[in-house]
């Protein structure tokens, strides 16, 4: 197992002194049988590169306190990040880190190991005709050209900057702080009927985007499927000081299977409107439904009052918009 | 690990996880990033990584190892001016100038990308940003006609005139 050279050498670095990362590097890789193509000095924290087939290429460290140290791992291919990610326990995975870095820099959150995905290969649109397959890093500047709902959702979230850091995989699983709901995507996912393909502890997995939001502890998205609806639509609570957040969104996909409905923002992850899709023949009727399908919340964003009321008049705009389009 | 900043290449001394805009204002000596709200939201700390602006409060600087990072000190000094400095200067775009190097950085992005000078597009572009003077008609001013160059003359508000915006791409000149 590389890793365990990796945990070795890690270990090695928490002391209050750093040895050369040369040393350190050759014990790693003295105990893991891997060649290390280069070393370099560096203090507090390192740098680990891992490159395609488990092999670790730079050992670099750098360190101001030995208490402060930090692993960040940099896999160099997919099934090097597989391997890194392991069972998921004791890592931080940042994406993009839009929502991860806020959590750092205030100290939330303290990782001793971190893995960044953005030479892991995972940032591509693959398109088939009408179906679609995104690598977990694709930033969302690359889906705001896309259909509706999940198009003019990307296009909706927070500004230009961080619509090129934010990634799909990333914004899929955004925790769900106390304050406010995040994962403005999953509404339009869920609408799409996406399936989600992991790694973790076990095998591969792939399900849908409801059944992976009920159980992502431990899992690495990888990518995410959905095939394009006949038609679709989107509507968000369009207030600016709540950009940055999804208050309350809802996502409507029409396929030759039915009507879709789901919402962002009215509980802690995205929730499919069922109620209201049988009952999407009549928009304001549907509106109306849809409130059994949510356990609205309150939060400095809006009150419950406020998307109780608003809920069912985004809900039967998405279907009217649908009706015109097909 | 290493980076090129604004053409040079520069090694990294601080953690992994450090913020890039700790990373420039620390350890660079880059000030023009400005350490705003520090969750994104401002745009004051935004620069151009590999030529796509981004916010640096919010980017672990291990995440730009290799890449190329273009702050305002590499657009052009006070002898050359890019047009969309020009601009500014010519708009009265700046007033207490906090926000005002992420603005151009922006503003730089969107005019090499092809924006037009249509004000809504320029607000739209622009909108991550947050200016406390509230001197947004002027900074719009001066982005649209960065993007015409039709209603200031280049030669007379700087000695020395560099149409050529400097970023990743410098085959890229500013339109109009």
């Amino acid at each position: 197992m590389p890793l365990s050279g990796l945990v070795a050498a890690s270990l090695h670095c928490i002391g209050s002194v750093c040895r050369p990362s040369l040393e350190t590097g050759t014990r790693g890789a003295a105990r893991t049988g891997l060649p290390i193509a280069s070393s370099e000095k560096m203090p507090n924290g390192r740098l680990l590169t891992l490159a395609a087939g488990d092999r670790l290429t730079g050992d670099r460290y750098c360190q101001i306190g030995g208490s402060m140290s930090v692993d960040v791992l940099i896999p160099e291919s997919t099934d090097a990040a597989v391997e890194a990610y392991g069972d998921g326990s004791d890592i931080t995975v940042i994406a993009g880190g839009t929502i991860v870095m806020q959590l750092v820099n205030y100290g939330w959150i303290r990782p001793s190991r971190a893995m960044l995905l953005n030479k892991a290969g995972l940032s591509y649109v693959n398109q088939d005709g009408s179906s679609y397959t995104v690598g977990a890093m694709t930033p969302l500047s690359d889906l705001i050209d896309l259909f509706s709902p999940l198009g003019p959702c990307a296009r909706n979230v927070a500004d230009h900057e961080v619509q090129y850091q934010a990634t799909i995989g990333g914004n899929l699983c955004a925790p769900t702080p106390p304050e406010h709901p995040s994962g403005d995507l999953q509404g339009p996912l869920i609408a799409l009927g996406a399936t989600v393909r992991s790694a973790g502890a076990g095998a591969e997995r792939t399900e849908s985007v409801e059944d992976f939001l009920a159980n992502k502890d431990g899992r690495l998205v990888l990518d995410i499927s959905f095939t394009a609806p006949d038609a679709g639509a989107f509507a968000a609570l369009d207030r600016p000081h709540t950009r940055h957040f999804t208050a309350l969104a809802v996502s409507g996909a029409k396929t030759a299977d039915g009507m879709r409905l789901a919402a962002t923002g009215a509980g802690p992850t995205g929730v499919r409107l069922s109620s209201a899709e049988a009952a999407a023949g009549n928009p304001a009727a549907a509106g109306v439904a849809a409130l059994q399908d949510v356990n609205l919340r309150d939060d400095a964003l809006a009150s419950a009052w406020y998307r109780e009321r608003t809920l069912p008049s985004l809900v039967a705009r998405v279907l009217t918009e649908i009706e015109e389009a097909s | 690990m290493k980076f090129d900043l604004n053409g040079e290449t520069v090694e990294v001394q601080s953690p992994p996880l450090t913020t890039l805009l700790t990373v420039l204002r620390e350890e660079m000596g880059v000030t023009s990033p400005k350490v705003g709200c520090d969750q994104g939201g401002c745009g004051a700390c935004t620069v151009l990584v590999d030529g796509k602006p981004q916010r640096t409060c919010l980017t672990p600087v291990a995440a730009v190892d290799g890449a190329s990072v273009t702050t305002i000190e590499g657009l052009g000094d006070s002898e050359h001016l890019t047009a969309v400095q020009q601009s500014f200067v010519h708009h009265y775009a700046a007033q207490c100038g906090f926000c005002t190097p992420a603005m151009i950085i922006s503003a730089t992005a969107y005019i090499d990308a092809g924006g037009s000078s249509d004000h809504v597009e320029i607000q739209e572009a622009l909108k991550g940003h947050a200016c406390r003077c509230t001197g947004y008609q002027k900074i719009v001013n001066a982005v649209a006609a960065a993007v015409t160059q039709s209603d200031f003359d280049l030669t007379t508000t700087t000695p020395t005139p560099n149409t050529v915006i400097k970023t990743a791409n410098p085959a890229v000149k500013t339109g109009g």
